[in-house]
């Protein structure tokens, strides 16, 4: 890992087209404000790992798991 | 002139065949499945309440769905402008929106927390992280009794 030391108020530019900034350090807290392009997605970590095993557990349910949501599955759906 | 189909593999129903123009496009992909770009909604006739959005690129990949909605009324979306650009919608209300579903040790819950916003007629999608505090396991209560008289 790179390991970089910043003030207040200093950046670090990733790539040509992220720029992150040490906005204000108070204590153990740091803020940073992060400019990216919209389709960088900027995620806090935890709350990106916790979206991930979501995700991942939503795609071991299967049809008869989610019976008690409605009607059971039988045929075959639509697309749409 | 009616587009041509194309024949996808479904994780739980078999070969498909759905329409190009059906595939939404999650330009940033989901996280946990990096590389599925395109998926496909599939609503089963006999169990409309939930759907599968189901990977195009991956066959056994489709994640259980559900309209938030239909659980919580007063559910609205609320997320970072910048984060719902991408998805080129006129208004919050064009936008079709759904959370995952999860089991848990006690009974199904609901992704509350990072919602997939879609748009129907541009056929995009990305998944956003809801701005207000939510869960990302929203028990469903009524999942829980049926699932205890199951085992009982």
């Amino acid at each position: 890992m790179l390991v970089l030391s910043r003030q207040r108020d200093e950046s670090i530019v990733i790539n040509d087209n992220v720029v992150v900034t040490i906005v204000d350090i108070r204590g153990d807290k740091v803020r940073l404000g992060i400019e990216a392009p919209q389709e960088i997605p900027v995620h806090r970590r935890e709350v990106y790992e916790a979206i991930q095993r979501e995700n991942l557990r939503a795609a071991q349910l299967s049809p008869k798991d989610t019976q008690a949501l409605g009607k059971p599955a039988v045929d075959k759906p639509q697309g749409r | 002139m009616p587009s041509r189909t194309m024949r996808i593999e479904t994780a739980h129903f078999g070969a498909m065949a759905v329409r190009p123009e059906d595939a939404v496009c999650f330009p940033l992909g989901l996280a946990g499945f990096e590389r599925s770009r395109r998926w496909v909604l599939l609503t089963p006739p006999h169990n409309p309440t939930v759907n599968w959005l189901q990977s195009v690129e991956c066959p056994k990949t489709a994640l259980a769905v559900v309209e938030p909605q239909r659980f919580l009324p007063d559910y609205q979306l609320r997320a970072n402008r910048s984060e719902l650009e991408c998805l080129e919608l006129q208004s919050l209300d064009e936008a079709f929106v759904v959370v995952t579903v999860n089991r848990t040790d006690q009974g199904l819950a609901l992704d509350l927390k990072a919602p997939l916003v879609i748009n129907r007629q541009r056929r995009l999608g990305r998944q956003v992280i809801a701005s207000d505090d939510l869960p990302t396991r929203y028990p469903l209560e009524d999942t829980v009794s049926r699932t205890a008289k199951r085992t009982a």
